[in-house]
């Protein structure tokens, strides 16, 4: 029982010696390449999407407000830190305002340094005072108003709440992320016609066992099943094999990204769920192989006689 | 309601490869359920071709053919593999798997069926086995001598005790004794009521075993069993066989 069961399962169907066939080596190979491009492409949109959530979460309900130094003069430093007291007052309680926090002027200068480049105190150019407002989450505060009167309150004020540049640095991630699934989508596709074309040339390779088998009174379906089920052995060895140089190169990436710590880049690691979506790809691409070998033959044959 | 117990049966049927000449013309013959005929005609007369279209690998160009009362022209596409599995066909080229052992060259027709495994190996084997072949059960088509192959082709025709059985020179590699073991083999399965068509030269075998022929005779078919309308078997036969 076991034996039989087991026969139709995995070697139901070798009357077809497809496996010599110089297309099955090569199938392997071709649906190894595209499994780990196809990994790297899911990765890096999955990276991306994360990158751009993270931009959003981090300055989402964030406002900057800048109080730019008044033209030289002696007390230019008091009526600057006189402005700044005012301007937090005035933000301080605000309905929908969570926090107001003045940076230091150590960490202005830290920021500004990769432009300007290290100063000494002495002739330091004057810098702006920046305010961090954290806002209440849902506040639906309204920006423009909330500008024009710390404006008219404190001339030489400005808000920055960041709209502008995440907006686009998202539309630039969102294209990037579209590009690298379209990217998978074309890689499925060429895998799909690989299939295609592959299955065709085993038809016309063993056309004459398949009459036999014709002849002999095999359905069409008992024929498609010894190219389905050596479709799938083959998409399966090349996308486990792809999978795994994929999974390497991701994380050796992720080990390269970790040394090296650039601010505005996030280390390049993956969630578990994310993990699991990697190792979907090649499961999907088998079936996708196995599916696409039953059509052409399916088709194929009916088009015959 | 003769027609009805037709096995074959052909109406007219005109046959041409392509755009070459005609190989037959106007054909009409009917071979009757549990018959057993030789059928015979020099080379190129178009042994082979006749088969062909019983065992639905050709369309006519012209006329009609019913296998098993069915028009085959109206059979539909999903219908043709049960039609096939009613037919044993023994193949002038024996057209073996080459990577197939003996055993599961003969097993192909019951696995197509879907047979079960661990009755058709037993099955198989022992029609092997009967064929002389005992020794050479997972032996590859390619080391196997022309009469061995022939036995395996034979075998594999047999195995699924097809409605009707379709031979294309199946002695034509053997010699006599093993000819007339297969021969033997052949009438006993037309006993249990397979119906037999042999297309041979061998006029050993048509002299000693004297079926009715088939003869194919200027793209037409002359039934030297037809007149008499006598059921198979050899001794009442005989005359007939003798006949025309
Ligand atoms: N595939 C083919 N294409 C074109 N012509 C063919 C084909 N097969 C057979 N013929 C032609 O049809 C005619 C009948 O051939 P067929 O093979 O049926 O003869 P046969 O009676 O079986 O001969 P033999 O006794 O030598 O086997 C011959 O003239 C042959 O040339
Ligand atoms: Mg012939």
């Amino acid at each position: 029982m076991k034996g039989s069961r087991f026969r139709k399962l995995f070697l139901a169907g070798r009357d077809l010696p497809l496996g010599r066939d110089a297309s099955s080596r090569f199938l392997v190979w071709i649906i190894g390449f595209m499994v780990i491009l196809g990994s790297l492409s899911l990765a890096s949109a999955m990276l991306l999407s994360d990158v751009g959530q993270g931009w959003r979460d981090e300055l989402a309900g964030k406002l900057t407000v800048q109080i730019m130094p008044e033209a030289d003069g002696e007390d230019a430093a008091t009526t600057l830190d006189l402005r700044v007291r005012m301007a937090e007052q005035f933000l301080v309680g605000r309905p929908g305002i969570a926090r107001v926090e003045t940076l230091a002027d150590s960490r202005i200068a830290m920021l500004l340094e990769p432009w300007l480049g290290p100063q000494s105190r002495e002739d330091a150019l004057p810098m702006p005072k920046l305010i961090d407002v954290q806002l209440e989450p849902g506040s639906g505060i309204d920006i423009p108003d909330l500008t024009r009167r710390l404006a008219e309150l404190i001339p030489g004020s400005a808000i920055d709440d960041h709209g502008v540049w995440l907006t686009r640095l998202l539309t630039l991630t969102g294209a990037v992320e579209t590009t690298a699934l379209s990217i998978l989508g074309l890689i499925l596709l060429a895998a799909t016609a690989t299939v295609v074309f592959t299955t065709r040339a085993g038809l016309a390779i063993h056309d004459k066992e398949i009459e036999l088998l014709h002849l002999v009174g095999a359905e069409d379906h008992y024929i498609a099943h010894q190219f389905q089920a050596h479709a799938l052995t083959l998409s399966f060895k090349g996308g486990i094999a792809g999978s795994l140089v994929a999974a390497v190169a991701l994380t050796a990436l992720g080990f390269i990204g970790q040394g090296s710590a650039i601010g505005m880049i996030p280390p390049i690691t993956l969630s578990v769920s994310q993990w699991l979506v990697l190792a979907l790809l090649p499961l999907a691409t088998s079936l996708i192989a196995t599916l696409t070998a039953r059509l052409t033959v399916m088709r194929s044959l009916a088009r015959m006689s | 309601m003769d027609r009805k117990k037709d096995v074959v049966r052909f109406q007219n049927v005109g046959m041409r490869y392509g755009l070459g000449p005609e190989v037959f013309h106007d054909m009409s013959f009917g071979v009757k359920a549990g018959s057993f005929r030789f059928l015979v005609g020099p080379s190129g007369a178009g042994k082979s071709t006749l088969l062909k279209l019983m065992y639905l690998a050709h369309r006519p160009s012209r006329g009609l053919i019913h296998m098993f009362g069915h028009d085959t022209a109206t059979v539909a596409r999903k219908d043709m593999p049960a039609m096939r599995r009613r037919i044993g066909v023994v193949f002038q080229d024996f057209r073996l798997i080459d990577h197939l052992s003996a055993l599961d060259n003969v097993a192909l027709p019951l696995r197509v069926a879907g047979a079960n495994e661990e009755q058709l190996s037993d099955h198989v084997a022992e029609l092997l086995r009967w064929v002389g072949l005992e020794n050479e059960i997972h032996s590859l088509p390619s080391r196997l001598s022309g009469g061995q192959q022939q036995r395996v082709a034979i075998a594999r025709a047999v195995i699924g005790r097809p409605d009707l059985l379709l031979a294309d020179e199946p002695t034509g590699n053997v010699d006599n004794t093993i000819a007339m073991r297969i021969l033997y083999l052949l009438e006993e399965l037309n006993k249990i009521g397979t119906t037999v068509i042999i297309a041979t030269h061998n006029e050993a075998l048509i002299s000693r075993f004297k079926f009715p022929q088939l003869r194919i005779e200027d793209g037409r078919v002359i039934d030297t069993g037809a007149e008499t309308g006598a059921p198979a078997s050899r001794t009442t036969n005989e005359a007939a066989g003798r006949g025309s």
